[in-house]
């Protein structure tokens, strides 16, 4: 409980110290920041931690992160010092900065509450998260190496790592535990950052005599985004119970559901028939993970799945970060004045957005490239509104230009050292989303979004519509078009439009229809001035990704097996965030007119209301499976290697042990993670070379020292599936398994020399990769630098003559 | 800081006996400062962060590449001075001389503090134990305490010289991270107000800092190092290495409860003060801020062994309870007296007695019988209704001044003449490097003229030997015994080796002299008995070749 009210009271420091910033930033909105204030606060400090460990001038250590923060409330304090406002926006927010800090609270430990009950970095993809939170923390040098694969720099979007790293050493907890509190961190920013964009969003439609609606949008906000779920679980609750209807399932497209006859196939339930579950949720291990693979050969993963899996992963962390930025855009795009060159006069505010959308590269290089065209549209559309539309453009461009230009210098330390897995858009030319799968998956929050089209027809006639319509129809076609023109280039026109089946040629129509309709009413109500087109533009943007990712991939590493994995990955995820937005506004705003003067159109919102209920059925039945009804038989920890302690002694020492005895930095050896054993002429022999997903690079990640080789698939999605990379990989694995296979003790010596390496670890890994005889006698040729019951840290015999005067 | 009162700057300026008898106490509490400094030069013990800053001095003389060599200036001084001596007296001269300007400053000050308020602010600083270990040790911060005086009276007569500005920037570049909070204090006030200093004089500052960069990255001519911001690293290693025995909330009750609660009366009083009076000017704001850092730098040092954070917050707060103590003494003077000359001695017995029984119980260890329970809680009952009497009549509410005065004189003065006077049984400085592992340093090398060999010591007590074995000659760093191995000293957990014979008696290298943490009567009893906590020895084994 300690750590965390360390962790939260430290959140809140860096958010208060970014009060004046959010103020500088975001004093339209009406909050005038507060909400935003967590994320502004924590990048401003994490790129001012990143750049000045880059330039030497902050030492490693909870002293420097300390420092940083000093510079963050000097910055704040320069701010303050020049803002006349101050005092008058301090006494106008006070209401609004006390909810965003009651709020954060809230979310903050109602996650803690839950994680405390499954707090374990194990698993999934977490031993690779911890590895960079722990990269972050105990780099000798900047940038940071990657503790996976010694002597080398990290090659990865790490800025959430380092941002959570920040507020663990602030706060002064364990690494183990801000893991986990850094997630807690994650889901109550981003419920303040949803529910300031949409608070203002609300406000500036309905006014100041619309305060309460205003709420009821950002508390459905935050519910859409971080709540809502696939609604397979509707399907799942009621088959676990027995209840399900063959033709209905089918037609939903969960058929995995329906028990198999004839034999287990890959399309129906070959696990346990009856019964399914033993209390009233389903208790089938992990059934919620089906949740987050409906799309098949896709990830179709959401914010709720993300907080209730736990992986520490970029698309998580950035959720915060990609607020700020919509709000920054929103607060752009509801500016008066045009933005040219000329309004970089005084440069501050310049610099402070491009450090912002420049972060969004560093935290989750994806989010870079939509973020920024939201902001580029909110620019354009604001210098749209008293000049013509090449004027606007131009004046939007010169204002732009010098801001992503610094954007992209000031995180060229980064830059420098990131290997991007993506080599090229490609078309593509497989199956199609299937209807009932798209409806599963985004029904609750694309239906809730299109029910802001009705603003378009309220008082403004249709004709200004139809304009819209005809102005905006380049938007579904041109990527219609590029999709053709590429699928020609590659010889696949006939491929691509058979592929992906009736199913998927609904789901495109209804993707582009909805995008141009939703684009259609941004820039009818753009125009207008109305202050619900930023909603609809944010909704049309979402729209567009999913369209987009139906017709286009990124190509990286996946591309033989799941071509589209990742594309449809994230892009989903950020159609995901725009799209809670958006609803959030269009169904609140339905039930307000629903409620106030019994609208005919409002009665669209009980439908899409009910789809939303529906949507919570996922967090009401995953919660219990995942924390076993909240009832585990050991006690309620936030520390995520407490299992280890409780299951291995001698490796939680042993790791422990590593983290307070050797430098940072170390290169230490330790079990590659393929496993040998014996073949029938007696010689060591690899019969699981499978590392990734694994324990291989334990130490190296709960740590922070590095090892000569971690998981080997995922330094290839890091840094390319090249031959040298291959070789190079492998040569490190060989190298480490010889350490622990050769019987010559000079032969071990070498391989210690040859990786750096001044300790050589034997755990719980290494006993099962390397069982029986296979290793040498160790401690006949190394020190023992550290032992408990029987898991050994050796260290090279040192011998060093040392004058004295 | 406060301003001066006019009766008060009426009464400086008058050239009456009272300037005898301000010179007077000047002249006597800045011997008091002196002396009380002067025993700790010889007499103490080499520990905490001067035992890890003197090695890394020592290895800077022989040249030797060490990371515990911070290149501030003093340890740039204290490396030069060790090519004219062995002994940590040199370098602890050089702080103590810089140390011992700080009661001129204090002088300088009194424009601000006013007269009997930078009086008093002196009393307090003579007489704070963290202030004083500091103010005299060999560590790379022995000019810190110096640095930030001095730098509030260059900020207070702004229009020194651009020199001053200049020195100022160098100094506070090349010293330890003590001044840091005053610094950020300085900027932060100054950014909140707009109020900047003129640019020539700034970019002077800006210079000498860029200087006092650029030497510390040379390491003062000892070679690059890699772009070095020395304060900022000494300010991030006081969180991870032993600088103390006890942690930051031990070493607050062991030495800082006085201060800190008549530090945070104080800036409650101000406060409350000043939120008639906003918006407050820069100067008025550094105070606030230097607290304010101070002591958020203290609290995220809560669980790390480092004195330095306690002594970076007294030193400000001498300097806001020094005016309002004299302004509260004052009030005290004038108040009615008629109740408190007769409840004052009566809490005094009634508290007398309650401590009498409460002693004895630190000194049996145990509290006593249900006997002993009631005259204690009844003696005490006494005490305090007495002073609650007095709190309730608002004439009379300054004489519990006296009250406060004698309670917070009872730890402050154990704390600064065990410092002053007996440091090898005080948590700072500590741990220390024991009186033993140099006369050890004899022995082996009497062994190793007589018999032969080489001396060797296993790498994990490399550090805790570097300054007690220096000018030893050559030693061997192993952690397997060599053949020719004549002298060997060796973990204790490590079985001995063959052919060496175990040196007979209790051989310590190091030990921890841990602060009172078993509760109050644990507390007590340090009190009256500095001798009573517990020492920790690091004990090794020492072998020597068995003859053939």
């Amino acid at each position: 409980m300690a750590a965390a009210l360390a962790f939260w009271a430290a959140a809140l420091l860096i958010g208060a110290l970014a009060l004046p910033l959010a103020f500088a930033l975001l004093r339209r909105l009406p909050d005038s920041g507060a909400g935003m204030a967590f994320a502004l606060g924590l990048a401003f400090l994490g790129y001012g931690y990143f750049l000045l460990r880059w330039l030497s001038v902050l030492p490693p250590g909870r002293g420097g992160y300390l420092l940083a923060v000093a510079g963050l409330a000097l910055t704040a304090a320069a701010v303050a010092g020049r803002d006349r406002r101050l005092p008058a926006t301090l006494r106008r927010s006070g209401p609004a900065i006390a909810a965003a800090a009651g709020l954060f609270t809230f979310f903050f430990f109602a996650y803690v509450g839950f994680r405390a009950y499954q707090p374990d970095i194990t698993g999934t993809e977490q031993p690779m998260d911890f590895m960079y939170l722990n990269a972050t923390l105990g780099s000798p040098g900047y940038p940071p190496q990657d503790s996976w694969l010694a002597g080398e720099r990290a090659s990865y979007y790490y800025f959430g790592y380092l941002q959570v790293g920040a507020l663990t050493e602030v706060a002064g907890v364990r690494a183990s535990e801000g893991y986990n509190l850094g997630l807690a961190y994650t889901f109550a920013a981003a419920a303040t950052g949803i529910a300031s964009l949409v608070f203002a969003l609300a406000r500036w439609t309905l006014g100041s005599r619309g305060q309460r609606w205003a709420v009821v949008a950002a508390g459905t906000a935050v519910v859409l985004l971080l709540a809502v779920g696939s609604l397979s679980a509707v399907f799942e609750w009621a088959a676990a119970h027995g209840h399900y209807n063959a033709s209905l399932y089918r037609a939903f497209g969960v058929e995995w559901l329906i028990p198999c006859h004839g034999g287990p196939t890959q399309d129906c339930f070959s696990g346990l028939l009856s019964p399914r579950t033993t209390s009233w949720y389903p208790t089938e291990f992990w059934f919620w993970w089906r949740g987050s693979r409906i799309i098949p050969g896709t990830i179709t993963e959401f914010p709720f799945f993300s907080f209730l899996l736990g992986d520490l992963h970029p698309h998580v962390m950035s959720i915060p970060l990609v607020f700020l930025s919509l709000g920054l855009s929103a607060s752009l795009w509801r500016g008066r004045e045009a933005l040219n060159l000329w309004s970089h006069r005084r440069p501050a505010t310049g610099i402070a957005l491009a450090l912002v959308f420049g972060a969004l590269a560093f935290q989750n290089a994806w989010d870079i490239l939509t973020f920024s065209a939201v902001l580029a549209v909110a620019v354009v559309a604001r210098n749209a509104r008293d000049r013509p539309f090449a004027q606007a453009l131009r004046a939007a461009a010169s204002y732009l230009g010098p801001v992503f230009a610094v954007a992209v210098i000031a995180y060229l330390p980064w830059y420098v050292d990131f290997r991007s897995q993506a080599s090229g858009i490609y078309p593509y030319v497989g199956e199609g989303t299937r209807p009932e799968h798209a409806f599963l998956q985004f029904g609750p929050v694309v239906l809730a979004s299109l029910l802001g089209l009705s603003w378009s027809f309220r008082g403004h006639g249709r004709a200004s519509f139809s304009q819209a319509l005809v102005a905006t129809a380049w938007l579904p076609l041109l990527p219609l078009a590029g999709w053709v023109l590429l699928t020609a280039y590659h010889g696949q026109t006939r491929l691509g439009i058979e592929a992906r089946g009736p199913g998927g040629w609904v789901t495109l129509i209804v993707y582009a229809t909805s995008a141009w309709a939703m684009a259609a009413a941004f820039l009818q109500l753009s125009r207008l001035r109305r202050p619900e087109a930023f909603a609809l533009g944010l909704g049309a943007t979402g729209m567009l990704l999913l369209y987009g990712a139906e017709l286009f991939l990124i190509r990286d590493v996946f591309f033989g097996q799941s071509p589209r994995l990742n594309t449809v990955f994230k892009l989903s995820y950020q159609a995901w965030m725009l799209l809670s937005a958006s609803g959030a506004m269009g169904l609140a705003l339905a039930l307000r007119g629903l409620w106030r003067s019994r609208a005919r159109s409002g009665l669209l919102a009980l439908p899409v209301g009910l789809l939303v209920v529906g949507g919570l059925v996922y967090p009401l039945t995953a919660l219990p499976n995942r924390t076993e009804g909240f009832q585990k038989d050991v006690p309620a920890t936030i520390d995520g290697l407490a299992f280890l302690a409780r299951n291995s002694p001698g490796e939680y020492a042993l790791t422990r042990w590593v983290e307070e005895h050797t430098a940072p930095g170390e290169v230490m050896i330790e079990a590659s993670g393929r496993a040998w054993r014996r073949d029938e002429h007696g010689q060591p022999v690899i019969f699981d070379a499978g590392v990734d997903y694994t324990d291989a690079g334990r130490i190296a990640a709960r740590t922070g020292r590095t090892t000569p080789i971690g998981w080997y698939f995922h330094e290839i999605q890091w840094r390319g599936d090249s031959p040298a990379n291959q070789r190079e990989f492998t040569r490190r694995q060989d190298l480490v398994d010889r350490a622990y296979t050769s019987k010559d003790p000079a032969d071990v010596l070498a391989v210690m020399r040859e990786a750096g390496a001044r300790y050589l670890v034997v755990g719980d890994v290494e006993l099962s990769r390397f069982p029986g005889d296979l290793m040498p006698k160790f401690e006949q040729f190394l020190d023992v630098a550290f032992e408990s019951s029987g898991r050994r840290v050796y260290s090279v015999p040192s011998y060093e003559v040392v004058p004295t005067s | 800081m406060s301003d001066v009162a006019p009766g008060q700057e009426a009464a400086a300026n008058s050239p009456s006996v009272t300037v005898s008898i301000s010179a007077i106490a000047w002249t006597a509490v800045g011997i008091a400062f002196v002396l009380l400094r002067l025993g700790p030069i010889w007499q103490a013990p080499v520990g905490g962060a001067e035992l890890i800053h003197l090695s890394g001095a020592w290895q800077a003389r022989i040249g030797l590449p060490d990371d515990r060599f911070a290149p501030t200036l003093f340890q740039a001084l204290s490396a030069l001075v060790l090519h004219g001596t062995t002994s940590e007296v040199g370098p602890r001269l050089f702080a103590f001389l810089a140390t011992a300007t700080i009661p001129a400053a204090l002088y300088l000050l009194r424009p601000r503090l006013g007269n009997a308020g930078a009086l008093l602010a002196l009393v307090l600083l003579a007489l704070d134990p963290p202030a004083i270990s500091l103010g005299v040790s060999a560590s790379a911060l022995g000019f810190d305490l110096a640095i930030a005086i001095w730098l509030c009276v260059l900020v207070d007569r702004a229009a020194w010289s651009w020199w001053a500005w200049f020195l100022g920037g160098f100094l506070v570049a090349t010293a330890g991270p003590l001044p840091l909070p005053l610094v950020f204090a300085l900027v932060a006030a100054r950014l909140l107000t707009a109020a900047p200093p003129r640019y020539p004089l700034l970019a002077l500052g800006g210079a000498g800092v860029s200087l006092g960069v650029l030497a510390t990255s040379l390491r003062f001519g000892l070679g690059w190092d890699g772009l070095r911001v020395v304060p900022f690293d000494l300010f991030a290693r006081g969180f991870d290495q032993p600088w103390a025995s006890g942690t930051g909330v031990e070493l607050i009750a062991s030495y800082g409860l006085p201060t800190i609660l008549a530090g945070s009366l104080a800036a409650v009083w101000q406060l409350r003060s000043a939120g008639h009076r906003w918006p407050v000017e820069a100067r008025s704001l550094d105070l606030a801020l230097w607290i304010g850092a101070a002591a958020a730098w203290l609290w995220a040092s809560s669980q790390s062994h480092n004195p330095v954070p306690l002594a970076a917050l007294t030193t400000p707060l001498a300097l806001l309870v020094g005016p309002l103590l004299a302004r509260a003494l004052n009030a005290m003077v004038r108040a009615d007296w008629t109740y408190a000359r007769l409840l004052l001695p009566i809490a005094g017995f009634a508290a007398t007695l309650s401590l009498a029984v409460a002693v004895d119980w630190a000194r049996n260890e145990r509290v006593g019988d249900g006997g002993q329970k009631f005259v204690f809680a009844a003696t005490a009952v006494v005490a305090v209704s007495a002073l609650v009497i007095l709190l309730s009549s608002r004439t009379s509410r300054p004489t519990l001044l006296a009250a406060g005065l004698v309670v917070a004189a009872a730890p402050a003065l154990a704390g600064t003449f065990g410092v002053a006077l007996s440091a090898s049984h005080e948590p700072i400085p500590s741990p220390l490097s024991t009186a033993q592992a140099r006369e050890l340093r004899d022995i082996a090398l009497e062994t190793v003229r007589d018999r032969g060999g080489l001396v060797v010591v296993h790498p994990s007590l490399r550090d805790d030997l570097t300054w007690a074995f220096r000018d030893s000659g050559t030693i061997v760093v192993s952690s397997r015994i060599p053949a020719d191995a004549g002298f060997v000293v060796w973990p204790l957990n490590l079985p001995r080796p063959e052919g060496f014979v175990a040196l007979e008696g209790r051989w310590v290298l190091k030990q921890e002299v841990e602060p009172p943490t078993g509760g109050g009567l644990q507390y007590l009893r340090w009190l009256i008995d500095r001798h009573s906590v517990q020492i920790n020895p690091s004990l090794v084994a020492v072998y020597v070749k068995a003859k053939e």
